[in-house]
């Protein structure tokens, strides 16, 4: 008999054997955590409820899948991420504009530098989310992001994946996913901060001014 | 992508080995820039993930209700029954959209084997005209070549399917002698699908 407190092999055992309270506990246990990373996908909350219920039923479709070599919870997130990229295609809202992963992001040491201290000045990224402008530029800047981009930020970020994990998941080298990484976090950097000078100008303001700069000044687009 | 961005994305994402990574910390003691990199990557990291859970905690319980509502009247209908993988499912299950297409080849097989059989009799026509109001229009169309040789043993004259199309897909007929008698077979084309990877999820 399982439990609310029983744990997710145990659960996993229980739902094989058709017991339906079991895989409700098991999913109800990581449903937010699921919606968290769909949102992070789909960037609509309407969207991201029909993926977190698209993989529950995946989940108990093909529960039997799920072998055992990773944790349950990297296995689910696998599922989530493949409801969350098909979501896309089928929806045809994919980007593929920015496949290329240097064409957004043109790599200028003196600017990247100026843009790392000005993020890293603008404040203690909690406090500033609860600023309701900050928090829409945050949206905006990972909506603006190609899909391949954001779906590596999602991965990375909100879901840990590890390098070989999403070079499982995106079908390609550890390289490429570490090359993508780096330039998806530069374009959401620079986009951000270009959000910020138009959303909340006060946020980094002292470093856009000149003050306690270590390297030469560069104006930002 | 240079070789120490390389380092400083695999150091950021703990992707170093022991000695990498002390490698790298050396590094970032003497290097201003790489530390404001690092700190960098670490609010934006923080920005994202404190978006998605703003995004989540806005969202009342009563919406997983819905969604639990749903997926409960999903899985009660026996076409969403926990299947334990695309790959067992029986031959029956994976071709049921086959059936409609076997049922208008077989109405077509019963029009062939009447005619062929009683053909001569005077209801005949009558016959055919009734049994092929649902079949294929090619056996109903009343130009269709008229039919003489018997079920299986086709001559030169004898109308012979052998392709269908129906539901986007094509199959082909075919006849194969055997010691028994001769055996059709329809060999349908079916889409590729990806079952043997968890991507196909």
């Amino acid at each position: 008999m399982v439990s609310k407190d029983s744990d997710d092999l145990t659960l996993v055992e229980a739902c094989r054997a058709g017991d339906r309270r079991a895989f409700r506990i098991l999913m109800e246990r990581h449903q937010r955590r699921i919606y968290t990373v769909a949102y992070g996908y789909v960037r609509t909350k309407e969207d991201a409820l029909d993926v977190v219920q698209e993989s529950f039923l995946k989940v108990h479709r093909y529960l039997d899948n799920f072998r055992g070599g990773s944790s349950f919870y990297t296995w689910l997130y696998r599922v989530v991420s493949n409801v969350c990229i098909d979501h896309l295609r089928r929806n045809k809202r994919r980007r593929a504009v920015e496949y290329q992963d240097e064409i957004r992001h043109d790599s200028d040491t003196a600017l990247d530098e100026e843009a790392d201290r000005r993020i890293v000045n603008a404040g203690d990224p909690s406090a500033l989310l609860e600023r309701k402008e900050i928090l829409a530029a945050v949206q905006d800047s990972l909506r603006y992001l190609s899909d391949t981009h954001r779906e590596i930020i999602v991965m990375r970020e909100l879901q840990g994946m590890t390098y070989e994990e999403m070079a499982q998941a995106m079908k390609c080298s550890k390289g490429t996913i570490m090359s993508r990484l780096f330039h998806a976090r530069k374009n959401l950097q620079k986009r951000l901060l270009e959000r910020f000078d138009e959303k909340a100008p006060s946020v980094g303001a002292a470093e856009k001014r000149g003050e306690s700069v270590r390297a030469p000044k560069v104006v930002l687009p | 992508m240079n070789e120490t961005e390389r380092a400083a994305c695999a150091y950021f994402d703990d992707e170093l080995e022991s000695v990498q990574r002390e490698q790298f910390e050396a590094r970032l003691r003497n290097d201003a820039g790489l530390r404001d990199q690092m700190a960098a990557w670490s609010s934006i990291r923080e920005l994202v993930v404190g978006e998605a859970e703003a995004a989540t905690s806005d969202l009342a319980d009563a919406r997983f209700e819905q969604i639990w509502d749903q997926v409960e009247a999903s899985l009660d209908r026996p076409s969403d029954a926990r299947i334990p993988s695309p790959v067992s499912r029986g031959l029956g299950a994976r071709l049921k959209w086959l059936w409609p297409a076997l049922a208008a080849t077989a109405a077509t097989a019963v029009v062939l084997f009447w005619w062929s059989g009683e053909g001569n009799g005077p209801d005949s026509e009558v016959q055919v005209a009734r049994a092929t109001d649902t079949a294929p229009s090619i056996a109903g169309d009343p130009t269709s070549p008229r039919l003489d040789g018997g079920f299986g043993a086709p001559v030169s004259n004898d109308l012979q399917i052998d392709r269908i199309e129906f539901a986007g897909r094509v199959g082909q007929i075919a006849k194969i002698p055997g010691a028994k008698g001769t055996t059709t077979v329809i060999w349908v084309q079916e889409e590729p699908q990806p079952f043997d990877s968890e991507r196909s999820l």
